[in-house]
């Protein structure tokens, strides 16, 4: 009879089944997706309405656990950061995490012209990339939106202005074709380049829902940037529309 | 040599063997999905017993018939309709002619026809159950609405007792359009824009007898709202769930059950749910969605907790009062079955 309780006991403990077929939970919804501080605090909402859940958060970008604080109330963020949280119930898997980023508002930007937006996706126009309000998932306004080969930036400055890091948020969404650039060029007023990034994996698949890619320039006092940013040729083979043009979609420029 | 006893040992670890990853750590089974008096436990082996999974594509719609029998619409033409019974067997199978089935409604005359919307064709097609087609309409151009047939993308029909039949173009340009019961058109209403009165995606209408006078329910799914029209189409309310792109109505008993695409936006993947509101059109459960909530009248925002779906596209109640959920572009997945938890 040892022999069968043994046999239990290990089928319990080894069996694929168990466990695996819990249910993930989804992830928390959160009142903003990200924003710009300028100046006021910003609160921040999270909520999960389900009996038994736990929403748990960090502020330092690590990944949230059981053991993190617990959200119970309203975070009013005045600081730069980044909080992840992650809901958790004792029936189901943890969720994904759910990141809501802020971000420090940036050097005043005199006026700024960009090559032109596809009409349905043109915002408020260039001011659009200035305003320091950020898109939405929908991606219905704040954006910029363009299926051309390169999004072309003039960013003025009236009086010359040190600059060292020039920031661009992007909307993506890969199930609706918009994608990461796959390079960046910063020009200063005479044509030099100043600030240069390639980003390897914008052709690769990815859940994300938007990217801000910071990239150092030379420390100077500048007038004028000029930012070209280069779309991917055509989207991956592993896409749905595989050999297509690809979206951009541009929602800030922040200088620093 | 094996013993009596060592045989019995054997026998029973390879029974324990057997049973125990299947059931034992069936862990879902005890989870209880819904609120209130309309909770669910989800029934994971209703089509265990199917020999070979039938060919689908999308899962569109389903009803079920007076003969106490499941029918399944999908859009792969190697078998658009699928009809199962109650405990998952599937007993026939038929049609090749609808490569954009989407719709299907089951209406009662001296027996019983189904009404097929067909997106890719640009028609809607009353059929037996048995699959032969007995008409068959096309965009309403006569209407002056649609200069291209092209523009007509039906996803829905509703038809009333006497046979009068509405169908929803929401894929297309928004319209309801109402024919007599001998198939010609008396009217035509909705169409896209902002008022009340206009649709944006209206994927799904049904007859609401529950009110004095029957009414029409119409999905404005973009909205995150039903809409309810008098029988001539004109506006009288709208029924918002914030965070719900639900898909068509349907009405069993007292209470308006739909499936939710998605939470947010129908671009926000695999988040669906299941909304269930009783005849005061007050949400009162859903399945694998936040607990509902009112503040001042308003229903709070509602969004998928759980992941047991991913783009549920209709649901089916049979006369147990078990629910049903197809599913659209969720990994040719076949309906699942919920059984009231009591």
């Amino acid at each position: 009879m040892y022999k069968l309780l043994i046999h239990v006991f290990v089928l319990i403990i080894l069996s694929p089944a168990q466990g695996q077929n819990k249910l993930p939970l989804n992830i928390p919804y959160s009142n903003i997706q990200r924003a710009i501080l300028s100046g006021m605090p910003i609160d921040l909402n999270f909520s999960f309405r389900m009996d038994g859940a736990q929403i748990c958060y960090t502020t330092d970008g690590t990944i949230p656990g059981k053991q993190s604080k617990k959200y119970g109330q309203l975070l009013h963020i005045s600081k730069p950061c980044t909080i992840k949280a992650r809901a958790f119930h004792p029936d189901f898997l943890p969720s994904e995490i759910k990141q809501v980023d802020f971000y420090n508002k940036g050097l005043k930007i005199d006026s700024i012209e960009t090559t032109a937006a596809n009409k349905k996706y043109s915002g408020n126009g260039p001011k659009t990339l200035i305003d320091n309000i950020l898109g939405d998932t929908d991606f219905k306004s704040n954006y910029l939106g363009f299926n051309t080969d390169t999004a072309v930036i003039d960013l003025h400055f009236t009086h010359a202005t040190k600059i060292k890091q020039v920031a661009i948020s992007f909307g993506i969404n890969q199930g609706a074709w918009i994608f990461p650039p796959y390079k960046i060029t910063v020009r200063n007023h005479f044509g030099m380049v100043v600030g240069e990034k390639n980003i390897s994996n914008a052709n690769e698949p990815n859940n994300e829902y938007y990217r801000y890619i910071e990239m150092p320039i030379e420390g100077q006092q500048y007038n004028k940037l000029n930012i070209t940013i280069e779309t991917l040729s055509q989207l991956p083979q592993w896409h749905a529309g595989a050999g297509q043009k690809p979206w951009l979609f541009i929602d800030e420029v922040i200088v620093k | 040599m094996m013993d009596r006893r060592t045989f019995i040992i054997d026998t029973a670890m390879l029974a324990t063997s057997i049973s125990f990853p299947f059931h034992f750590f069936d862990h879902n089974k005890n989870i209880v999905f819904g609120h209130q008096n309309k909770r669910y436990t989800w029934d994971e082996h209703w089509l265990d017993g199917l020999i070979n999974k039938p060919s689908v594509k999308d899962c569109h719609e389903m009803v079920f018939t007076d003969k106490k029998e499941v029918i399944l619409l999908t859009n792969d033409t190697k078998n658009n309709i699928l009809i199962f019974d109650k405990s998952g067997k599937l007993n026939r199978s038929w049609g090749h002619d609808f490569p954009g089935a989407h719709g299907m409604t089951i209406h009662n005359e001296a027996e019983q026809y189904l009404f097929i919307t067909d997106t890719e064709k640009h028609q809607f097609y009353k059929t037996t159950l048995n699959g032969k087609i007995l008409n068959t309409w096309d965009c309403p151009l006569e209407t002056g609405k649609y200069s291209d047939k092209k523009a007509f993308v039906p996803t829905e029909t509703a038809i009333t007792k006497e046979g009068e039949i509405y169908v929803a173009d929401g894929y297309g340009a928004q319209y309801i359009t109402h024919y007599d019961r001998d198939g010609h058109i008396k009217n035509i209403f909705g169409g896209r824009g902002d008022g009340d009165e206009h649709l944006d995606n209206a994927h799904g209408i049904c007859i609401d007898y529950r009110t004095v006078k029957p009414t029409l329910i119409i999905t404005d799914r973009n909205r995150c709202c039903f809409k309810r029209f008098t029988m001539t189409g004109d506006f009288l309310e709208k029924i918002v769930i914030p965070g719900a792109n639900m898909c068509r109505p349907v009405i069993s008993g007292d209470y308006l059950y739909a499936a939710v695409l998605t939470s947010y936006n129908t671009g926000n993947a695999n988040t669906g749910f299941v909304i269930i509101l009783d005849k005061d059109n007050q949400l009162v459960s859903a399945i694998a969605g936040t607990t509902p909530e009112y503040k001042k009248g308003i229903c709070q925002t509602m969004q998928q907790t759980v992941k047991l779906f991913k783009h549920p596209h209709d649901v089916m109640i049979d006369d147990e009062d078990n629910l049903y959920v197809c599913q659209w572009n969720s990994g040719q997945i076949l309906p699942m079955k919920f059984v009231p938890y009591v």
